[in-house]
């Protein structure tokens, strides 16, 4: 089988000692940053960006889809000890993980949690290795009008599942749509809201609008309410679980990685959501579902599952579609096209060593922090303990060197101070910005490849239903928003968030 | 006697004068020099900017710094050089994109390209292909593919690497000169234009010659004309655009400037310089990786490129209604 | 389909969800907004300001110092002695990973 040997072809690469370095040290660094309350992976891999230009390809991608996982990791170690989530992904876990470690089986909880993340990192690299060459074959069908279907459909998708207000997180996108029209417009090569500004001509800065309003707007929450994070470092007893745990477990693992695959592959939702509805999933199929929130062994189980399956397979939509599902994948689809990479349809074809590198190097990233996470959690939690008084100024530092280094541009340094504050002002008001960042990103997409579609068709919107892939989408498309509009389904939604 | 003293002092400070001038260009340069590319590390342009600073730096002993400052398609960049002082310890990399068409289609771009700057010397010259998709058009050569546009007028579509590209007003003189009838599909960069025709989407590309030649391999595309002066050596058996319309050559370059008002004995060390950097192995092996043709000029030469060019495509672009 | 379709487009849907959550507001009984703290809001956008300014005219060094040091400020917890010693421990961090380590393009301290 031709994806047999391709896979194969991957291992090796993958194997090349540099790969392996960088893999370690994407996995290191992710771990580190999921460990770290205050940063996620978004955060880091921004900071990472420019420096992954002067490596190789499938290297920097390598180390940045290892600290992407590897944050998965590592959120669950201070969700459980500490109920502190690293992740947004690791919310759910602090509900039962931390009941665990106050039972003492702290030990237990950060076992399972990494073994659990383990199987479902193997099943989902299989799956995409298995599943990816079709989609390959299918992808070189899209262009332009299924791209308009696809990328609506991710609009609508991460407004749905985005935290909060669903009528504020589609001002949240609206929003982000506007800032995305800021720069020169492709199709008729004219610019808006420029002014003239040189800098500006490209548009905003995708990582300064990031930094800011996720990673400095959390430094200036955590600044403002020192109290919430509090560093008591509890014993950790015994480090395995008992053989009943594993009972109780296997089948929230099962199902928790069977729908953070499929999650995963739905632009717009990502590892967050997945963890969610494990976690309410698990609770409907228990059958003593009162002992969820007093350390449930499921209730870790389940959602670290999920969580990791949907962060190896958020990769398909990137590489093979060329849709960032979430703000990180986002980030990557930068990295990967200022390589000059374009993801997307031809990207098995173009670039086999690339692709199967990265899946080959999934497994053994998987492998790696099974190894790191379980021996050195003392020493991450050492970490933890630094004061914030001088964490943040550091992470404050970092943040402004990895923007100024990305153009060279100290413009886009006073864009981080703005969006920094940007992003203080929508927390205050209780906004999501996370639809923002996904609009940002697929608005100027959905516009330059409908404009596109239209100028080939010349002018003719029929265009969307001749192709028939264009077609079946947007029926999903209608669906989804029929889900919307259900109550039955935004009842449930709210549910799994309130929880 | 008043007026033979003043002579005197005339003369004596003319003497002066050049001699500081002479012992200037003659120790330049005393510190390091910094190269501004106005593209992102690793496009074709920095590679090339990076080739020729380290041969420059054992020539003249300095260290040639590249200093990267992409943003609006090298005008950043650009601008940057253009306010630097003019004393030769900051020159840049201008290409046809930042130094003719940028003037065309923003007429309120912050510098002048025939004005602003000091032209030193040319590095490269780079090929042009205009390629079609196997599947859509089953043209030979571009003789075929003129007479194709003649008979279905506006039903090929040709792509190129965005509005008021090289690309896009190179085709729009064909077109006006020549009565063809193409729509134009604008993308944010060639990379996409040619993935979009290697799928068939649309019909026609016009594109640098190393961002095709993988699909021609490949079977998607078929190279149906260059737009050299004469053939390449590595696609010995595609034609010229000037053997259908004579006289018409499109080639991307890049060269090297200076601030305006740099003095001529330092831009002159420069463009020698330069000269014997292209003549060079290094350089010569390192641009033939880049498809970049090495090629020195005079400062004059340069000059009348970018002056010549932009005079030749500007009417092109009012007719077309390209820039604002 | 002109340039101005789609940001006119935007803005004119998303002035109604303004107004529709304007008024939701204006009726339900939801928790008023916090109030800002100013302390670490004036002191981090001053840091990143300042760094900014700093960067090109005068090198990763300076730049660095100066941004840690009107940053710590925003922290209650704030002591000048550990400041200055993280801003130089930074410093020399920075320029060993970003310009040592990884040639990135930015001038490491000039005057």
């Amino acid at each position: 089988m031709e994806s047999m040997s391709a896979l194969a072809g991957g291992f090796s690469a993958a194997f090349g000692i540099y790969n392996l370095l960088f893999c370690l040290l994407g996995c290191l660094l992710g771990t580190l940053i999921g460990v770290l309350p205050g940063i996620g992976p978004l955060a880091t891999i921004a900071m990472l960006l420019p420096i992954t230009f002067a490596m190789d390809p499938l290297t920097s991608l390598i180390m940045l889809a290892g600290i992407y996982y590897g944050a998965q990791y590592g959120g669950s170690t201070t969700a459980i000890l500490l109920n502190l989530p690293g992740e947004t992904s690791s919310v759910v876990t602090c509900l039962d993980g931390y009941e665990m470690a106050k039972r003492g089986r702290a030990g237990a909880a950060l076992a399972i949690a990494a073994l659990s993340s383990f199987f479902a990192g193997c099943v989902a690299t299989l799956f995409i290795a298995l599943l990816a060459p079709s989609l390959a074959a299918f992808s070189m069908q899209v262009r332009s009008p299924e791209y308009v279907v696809l990328i609506a459909l991710g609009l609508v998708a991460s407004v749905v599942l985005s935290r909060g207000s669903p009528l504020k997180a589609v001002a949240m996108a609206l929003l982000g749509l506007l800032f995305g029209t800021l720069g020169t417009d492709v199709t008729s090569g004219e610019t808006r809201f420029v002014e003239n500004i040189l800098p500006l001509y490209d548009g905003l800065s995708f990582v300064a609008l990031a930094l800011g309003l996720f990673g400095l707007a959390e430094l200036l929450s955590n600044l403002e309410h020192p109290e919430a994070r509090g560093t008591l470092v509890g014993r950790i007893t015994r480090l395995w679980p008992s053989l009943d745990d594993f009972r109780q477990a296997w089948k929230a693992v099962l199902r928790g990685t069977g729908l953070g695959s499929v999650m995963g592959l739905l632009p717009g939702s990502g590892a967050a959501v997945a963890s969610f509805t494990s976690y309410v999933v698990e609770k409907r199929f228990a059958h003593d579902p009162s002992r969820f929130g007093y350390g449930a062994v499921e209730g870790v189980a389940g959602p670290e599952a999920a969580n990791n399956a949907a962060a190896q397979t958020s990769f398909i939509p990137l590489l093979m579609l060329g849709i960032p599902g979430t703000a990180t994948m986002a980030l990557m689809m930068g990295a990967l096209m200022m390589q000059g990479i374009a993801p997307g349809s031809a990207i098995v074809t173009t670039n086999p060593t690339l692709f199967w590198g990265l899946i080959a190097s999934m497994w053994i990233g998987n492998l790696m922090l099974l190894v790191i996470n379980l021996p050195m959690i003392g020493l991450w939690v050492k970490m933890l303990s630094v004061p914030y008084r001088i964490l943040f100024p550091s992470i404050l530092l970092f943040s402004c060197i990895g923007v100024y280094s990305l153009n060279s541009s100290s413009f886009d340094v006073w864009m981080l101070a703005v969006f920094a504050a940007a992003g203080y002002a929508l927390r205050k008001l209780d906004c999501d910005a996370a639809p923002l960042l996904i609009a940002f990103i697929l608005g100027p997409l959905l516009e330059e490849h409908l404009r596109r579609a239209l100028v080939i068709s010349r002018g003719s919107p029929m265009i969307f239903i001749e192709r028939p892939i264009a077609l079946g989408l947007i029926i999903c498309v209608v669906a989804l928003i029929g889900l919307i509009i259900l109550p039955s389904f935004r009842a449930k939604r709210e549910e799994a968030f309130h929880e | 006697m008043k007026s033979t003293l003043s002579m005197i002092a005339v003369l004596a400070a003319a003497a002066i004068t050049t001699a500081n001038v002479s012992a200037h260009a003659a120790d330049y340069p005393e510190k390091p020099v910094t190269i501004i590319v106005p593209f992102d590390p690793g496009a074709a342009t920095d590679l090339a900017g990076r080739i020729i600073a380290d041969e420059l730096a054992k020539s003249l002993g300095q260290r040639f710094l590249v200093e990267n400052k992409p943003g609006a398609a090298g005008a950043v960049g650009s601008q940057q050089c253009a306010q630097a002082a003019p004393d030769g310890y900051t020159l840049c990399v201008g290409v046809l994109g930042s130094h003719v068409t940028a003037a065309i289609t923003n007429k309120k771009l912050p510098y002048d390209p025939a004005k602003d700057f000091t032209p030193i010397s040319l590095l490269y010259a780079s090929t042009m292909a205009i390629a079609v998709s196997t599947d859509q058009l089953k043209v030979k050569d571009f003789d075929n593919l003129v007479a194709y546009v003649r008979e279905n007028p506006g039903k090929v579509s040709y792509g190129t690497a965005g509005v008021g590209s090289p690309q896009h007003l190179f085709i729009e003189s064909l077109k006006q000169q020549h009565g063809l009838d193409l729509v134009h599909v604008p993308y944010n960069g060639g990379a996409q234009a040619v993935a979009d025709t290697a799928a068939g989407y649309i019909q026609m590309v016009v594109a640098s010659l190393p961002s095709v030649v993988p699909q021609v391999a490949s079977g998607k595309l078929r190279i149906v004309a260059l737009a050299d002066a004469q053939k390449n050596p590595s696609q010995p058996d595609v034609a010229l655009v000037k053997d259908t319309f004579p006289g018409t050559v499109f080639t991307g370059w890049a060269g090297i400037f200076g601030p305006a008002g740099l003095p001529d004995d330092i831009r002159d060390k420069l463009n020698e310089a330069i000269g014997a950097a292209l003549a060079s192995e290094p350089v010569r092996a390192g641009f033939a990786k880049l498809d970049a043709a090495p090629q020195h000029t005079t400062p004059d030469e340069l000059h009348s490129m970018i002056v010549d060019t932009i005079a030749l495509w500007k009417d092109v672009a009012e007719k077309a209604g390209i820039g604002r | 389909m002109g340039p101005g379709y789609f940001p006119v487009l935007i803005a004119l849907v998303l002035a109604m969800v303004g107004l529709i959550i304007l008024f939701k507001s204006l009726r339900s009984h939801a928790a008023a907004i916090e109030r800002p703290v100013l302390r670490p809001l004036v002191f981090v956008l001053a840091a990143i300001v300042v760094f900014a300014l700093s960067i090109e005219r005068f090198g990763l060094v300076p730049a660095t110092i100066a941004a840690i040091v009107v940053a710590s400020p925003a922290s209650r917890e704030f002591r000048w002695s550990e400041t200055i010693a993280l801003a130089v421990g930074m410093a020399a961090f920075a320029a060993l990973v970003f310009i040592y380590a990884l040639s990135q393009n930015m001038p490491l301290a000039r005057f």
